[in-house]
């Protein structure tokens, strides 16, 4: 999956201004290996710019969780980093990381969002990544 | 590393069903530069200042909540203590600018600002007499200035004569909002030890040593703790109070996170977290139930100390590996009428005024938000201060009183205050007197620092 996130950033990123990445200490925890590191200067991913969010969307399952959600994303011109999702006990649970660096309004998306999923009994969330690094990651 | 999905879990489930929140962002404003000798002068730049600096508090707030999923339930003021600006000011100008203070919150859209404040704790200047004097009419005739005074540190002992005009002004502020239930004590603090940069009302204000604007932030999310303890009924103590670590740890990094956000988006210092587990009223947001889950039947009963000492500990250890800079109160606070379940141990006869009294020694303020009979004397809550005083001074920690003698009401009967501030079962005092010791007066001296038994 990490390999697609990168290839992913290839493909999409086009605002790359600079070959020369400083990698922030967890991206070096992360990973150690000099492919990776090397891989990273070499296309010049400035990863430090982006601004990602998680899209969680839980509730009951049914038909055409995902395409509506994705949907309302494409629309916003929003990209997806990953999906996970899974059933627990009846209930749909699917995670989404998606790029907002150039979304400045968050919270229309929110409110977007929001009426997709009142009417289908869905709650879905649009929160900044970072919170989640903050309280699960030292 | 990326976030599996059993973490992004946990974290939506502690805020959309633990009532994980930030429960403030309290700004502080220095008011120094407001004095002048002309009241006029004073009133109006003090207003002015609050209502610049903190112009976009809490539009900013509500933003970064929003945008981090994690609600701000309260965005406050708290200002230098207006004793130290008051000068040659008269009462009747010291209630004016108490009113200043409640029409800038009001402006500001924040529901409280603290710093009706003084420093007694030693002597009582020219200033500070004036705010003590107007205290009783400035609680009742604002809605959101909240007033704290100092009576005594362990470096300086206890100001008794402090102490003394404290039960008459409570007994005061009581009376004049008597039809509504004394709400006016409700915004009234009694400080031993009182620390210059807590965020949490009613005690906040903006202390001698801070800069001239700061964010400080209080989390909370007793809910949080109490649904992880669920998860392991059988533990032993040693890991119960490695559970709460976990807990607090992430609980904080959230506030901090959050609250650094906000600082910058304000351009302004970040000052420090407070890491106090604040209880409300909501469902399961209780210490006392945290208390309960750890193996009491009630609380109040014998090991509730030790339950409670316990769990502060373990959240300050975890709280503060999560903060570069941890400060304020940061411990548990023990409201009776925020909590549900210390309202359940009062009603049940489990919980008494004495044992509150004795909690405190171990967590982190003092008797707070307790509903007292009516016809309790002035003397006897100045008694009630000076013990909590007594406890702060010698262990070195806050200490605090925060109580409601409820005008015409008898033990046992239920009042409510409102919002946050919730219902509160009134207790009754011991019914013989303290009145001679409080009529002595004087002060007493500051404890030995060593031979400590």
């Amino acid at each position: 999956m990490r390999r697609r996130r990168i290839h992913n950033l290839r493909q999409k990123d086009r605002r790359v201004t600079s070959r020369f990445v400083i990698l922030m200490p967890d991206e070096i925890g992360e990973r150690t290996n000099l492919f990776f590191i090397l891989k990273k200067l070499f296309f010049g991913v400035n990863v430090m710019s982006q601004r990602r969010a998680v899209v969680s969307v839980v509730g009951k399952d049914q038909v055409g969780i995902i395409a509506k959600v994705t949907t309302v994303l494409a629309n916003e011109n929003v990209n997806i980093f990953d999906i996970s999702q899974t059933i627990l006990q009846d209930f749909f649970t699917m995670m989404m990381i998606v790029d907002v660096t150039n979304l400045e309004n968050l919270e229309a998306l929110q409110q977007k969002l929001t009426a997709l999923g009142e009417p289908l009994g869905l709650t879905i969330n649009v929160q900044l990544e970072e919170i989640f690094h903050a309280m699960h990651r030292v | 590393m990326n976030i599996a999905l059993n973490e992004m879990m946990e974290t939506i489930r502690m805020v959309q069903m633990e009532n994980l929140d930030i429960r403030t962002v309290t700004m502080g404003i220095s008011l120094r530069d407001c004095a002048d000798s002309d009241f006029e002068k004073m009133n109006k730049r003090v207003y002015e200042k609050i209502t610049t600096y903190a112009k976009d508090l809490k539009e900013t707030a509500e933003k970064a909540s929003k945008e981090f999923g994690i609600p701000i339930i309260n965005k406050r003021i708290a200002i230098t203590p207006v004793a130290e600006i008051l000068g040659n000011a008269t009462r009747e100008e010291a209630v004016q600018l108490a009113k200043t203070l409640d029409e800038a919150a009001k402006t500001l859209g924040v529901d409280f600002i603290g710093g009706y404040s003084a420093l007694v704790h030693k002597g009582i200047t020219k200033g500070d007499q004036t705010l003590l004097d107007a205290l009783p009419e400035a609680l009742s005739v604002t809605e959101r200035v909240c007033a704290s005074i100092s009576v005594g540190t362990t470096r300086a002992g206890i100001n008794m004569d402090a102490v003394r005009q404290m039960g008459i002004i409570m007994k005061d502020a009581a009376e004049r909002t008597k039809d509504q239930n004394g709400l006016a004590c409700a915004k009234l603090v009694v400080f031993c030890n009182p620390v210059e940069d807590n965020p949490f009302m009613a005690g906040a204000f903006h202390g001698a040593g801070e800069g001239e604007a700061v964010v400080s932030v209080g989390v909370s999310g007793p809910g949080v703790v109490l649904n992880a303890l669920k998860n392991y009924p059988d533990a032993d103590l040693g890991e119960v109070a490695d559970i709460i670590k976990k807990t607090a740890f992430k609980i904080t990094r959230a506030g901090e996170l959050v609250g650094r956000e906000v600082a910058k988006r304000l351009d302004v210092p970040f000052g420090i977290m407070d890491l106090s587990l604040a209880p409300t009223n909501a469902l399961n947001d209780s210490v006392a139930e945290i208390l309960e889950e750890i193996g009491l039947e009630r609380v109040g009963t014998h090991g509730t100390i030790a339950a409670l000492a316990l769990m502060n500990d373990a959240v300050k250890k975890g709280g503060a590996m999560a903060s570069s800079y941890v400060g304020g109160l940061s411990g548990a606070f023990i409201p009776v009428s925020e909590d549900n379940g210390m309202i359940r141990g009062i009603e049940d006869n489990a919980l008494t005024l004495s044992k509150l009294e004795a909690m405190t020694c171990v967590c982190s303020v003092g008797l707070d938000m307790i509903a007292l009979t009516g016809n309790v004397s002035a003397s006897t809550l100045s008694a009630i201060i000076a013990d909590e005083a007594a406890i702060g001074m010698i262990n070195k920690k806050t200490t605090a009183v925060r109580v409601i003698p409820v005008p015409g009401k008898n033990e046992g009967e239920m009042v409510e205050f409102g919002g946050l501030l919730g219902r509160a079962p009134v207790m009754g005092v011991n019914p013989f007197s303290s009145e001679k010791m409080i009529r002595r007066g004087g002060r007493i001296p500051a404890p030995l620092q060593s031979l400590i038994n």
